[in-house]
């Protein structure tokens, strides 16, 4: 399902939760729509993970609001709120069973038995993991047991789900998985999400759209190719991607390294020595030493293999923008 | 050739062990074997049952191991109960209050027990400070805890209760905030958060720290000494009475054999407990 511009499900308007003058998030602003996924990304202390667990109901705000299907929500304790968390360790109970753990909530809620075992295989089959209702979490993988964490919130029918960096404790290959099964689950069911991750790549590949946090604010809110390409400050272009900052009288210009060309030492706006090449997989990394700084250029590989090290190279900007 | 130096090779090991297993012969097992004999030698010599018949069928001595088991069973229960809403207070409240005992609630721990149950006394007996500020308001409280089982129970809290707390402090630090907040998030209220997840989830450390209050209660001696009555009288004051004042070593060793046999069902147990993790630990 894509999301849906004209319905905003949950609407955060002058959020502050101060942990100290510096430490907390202030102020914020934003608008999620139904059936999105927004990121919140940002380096570990922005806030990201405040603003999740604010909305949670993990943390008493100081100030502003939070409106979930157009309910005030931000004084409701987290088990009245219609959110449900997946956190960033496993946290499976562990002396339940998966089917008991699945059920928890629902049992909680006096649903009928049969409706519970109905819903938890349902559910246990939209996660991929048949079968293991009567196995203990301890039992499971990493990446199993937060399959069974997104179920199990899931199932709780929230209105938001929130994920505090639920993959950051996998593997890269398993964490790859985890993105597009998420990815996958959220467009069959349809559900709104708010994802907090300090990984940009994870953010690129899972975000409808993305807010990128600094110190307490948000940043720059847009889609992923949005925020790429048309980075507002200096802050968000280092965050996302690989960026060149070259200084120009008094000017930061931002270059992403793939629109660094590569041309005769005398042709371009600059000119220098190849320091680095490094074969990334199916592009190259080349590093060329100017003057005062050094430069990244990234090219596919097979352009890359007409360069070699020492030789003296110019480089031109094919894009760059201005700050 | 081969066989011989193994052979060789295998005495030089036990040679090795002999100097500490002729240590422990001379201190522990000989003494033991004489002890466990020695309950079974009669008046006249011979073998005999009935120094352990005496503690099991005179009227004093089993109202000596009910009134231990009694003291005991209030201890471990009063114990736990209060060190448990103790360590939740510290575990889950971030009060500067709940800082502040969270540094303080060992200190009765090293208090000499000698000063202590002194200054228990001082406190609880017919004239002590209770009754004196009570007569300043013309009131004349004596709260009768001096000489009787409430008296050994109050003064065991005050040592059981930091050790209890400290025990089950940890296991709650054990369950992490995240698995918390996950049930609060599945609409859980706090009762059901007690219930249904940091209960089963300390089972075992309240399981040991009750096996050790227990065991600490069938061998005490100095608090049931000062503090307990003369009849009747907690297990520890009775083996130092048949030892030290009747000089009747085959009974004093009998009851040592009964206590120890009484300690050995808390120290089951806690090996039962502490080694068989559940089945949901198991990997």
């Amino acid at each position: 399902m894509k999301s849906d511009q004209n319905n905003v499900k949950m609407q955060i308007r002058g959020v502050t939760k101060r942990f100290s003058p510096t430490e907390g998030v202030f102020s914020i602003d934003l608008d999620v729509y139904e059936g999105e996924l927004v990121t919140l990304l940002g380096p570990s202390g922005c806030g990201k993970t405040t603003l999740l667990r604010a909305i949670g109901g993990f943390h008493q705000i100081d100030e502003g609001e939070i409106r979930l299907d157009g309910t005030p929500i931000q004084n409701l304790p987290p088990e009245k709120r219609p959110t449900a968390m997946v956190f960033q360790s496993y946290n499976l109970w562990p002396h339940m069973t998966i089917y008991e753990n699945m059920a928890f909530g629902l049992r909680l809620r006096k649903q009928s038995k049969q409706e519970i075992a109905q819903k938890v295989a349902h559910m246990l089959d939209v996660v991929k993991m048949p079968g293991c209702e009567k196995k203990y979490p301890a039992q499971l993988s990493g990446g199993q047991q937060q399959r069974i964490a997104i179920a199990r919130a899931l199932l709780l029918e929230p209105s938001v789900l929130l994920l505090d960096e639920p993959f950051s404790a996998l593997d890269a290959k398993i964490r790859g998985q985890m993105r597009e099964e998420l990815k996958r689950i959220q467009q069959s069911l349809g559900i709104t999400i708010v994802f907090v991750t300090h990984d940009q790549e994870e953010a690129m590949a899972l975000s409808d759209r993305i807010a990128v946090m600094r110190q307490g604010d948000i940043e720059q809110v847009g889609t992923p190719a949005s925020i790429y390409d048309n980075p507002e400050n200096e802050f968000v272009a280092g965050f996302i991607g690989q960026m060149n900052l070259i200084e120009d009288a008094g000017h930061k210009v931002a270059v992403r390294p793939e629109d660094v060309v590569l041309t005769a030492p005398s042709e371009g706006q600059d000119s220098g020595e190849i320091t680095h090449i490094m074969m990334l997989g199916h592009y190259a990394q080349i590093l060329i030493r100017t003057k005062d700084l050094e430069i990244r250029c990234f090219l596919p590989r097979e352009q890359a293999t007409h360069y070699l090290l020492h030789q003296q190279v110019g480089v031109r900007y094919a894009k760059a923008k201005v700050f | 050739m081969q066989e011989k130096k193994k052979k060789s090779r295998t005495w030089v090991g036990y040679l090795l062990v002999c100097p500490a297993f002729l240590v422990m012969l001379a201190v522990v097992i000989i003494p033991i074997c004489n002890s466990v004999l020695l309950s079974f030698q009669g008046e006249d010599g011979g073998l005999t049952w009935d120094n352990y018949l005496y503690f099991l069928t005179d009227d004093a001595s089993i109202r000596n191991i009910l009134f231990t088991l009694k003291v005991a069973v209030f201890t471990i229960v009063l114990a736990l109960f209060i060190s448990y809403a103790l360590a939740l207070y510290l575990r889950f409240s971030t009060s500067r209050v709940s800082r502040l005992v969270g540094h303080l609630y060992l200190l009765p721990r090293f208090v000499p027990s000698m000063v202590a149950v002194y200054a228990v006394i001082n406190i609880v007996k017919d004239s002590g400070l209770i009754n004196r500020i009570s007569l300043l308001f013309e009131q004349n409280i004596k709260p009768g805890f001096l000489f009787d089982d409430k008296g050994i129970i109050l003064v065991n809290l005050w040592f059981s209760i930091p050790f209890a707390t400290m025990m089950l402090l940890a296991g709650l630090s054990g369950v992490s905030d995240s698995l918390v907040e996950s049930a609060r998030d599945a609409g859980a209220s706090s009762r059901q958060i007690f219930t249904k997840l940091l209960l089963p989830l300390t089972f075992k450390d309240i399981m040991i720290t009750g096996t050790f209050i227990f065991m600490s209660q069938i061998g005490a001696f100095t608090i049931p000494y000062l503090v307990g009555p003369n009849n009747p009288k907690m297990l520890g004051v009775a083996l130092f009475q048949q030892q030290s004042s009747y000089a009747d070593y085959p009974k004093a060793m009998a009851l040592s054999v009964i206590m120890f046999l009484l300690c050995s069902v808390g120290a089951v147990l806690y090996i039962w407990t502490s080694l068989k993790d559940p089945e949901w630990a198991e990997k």
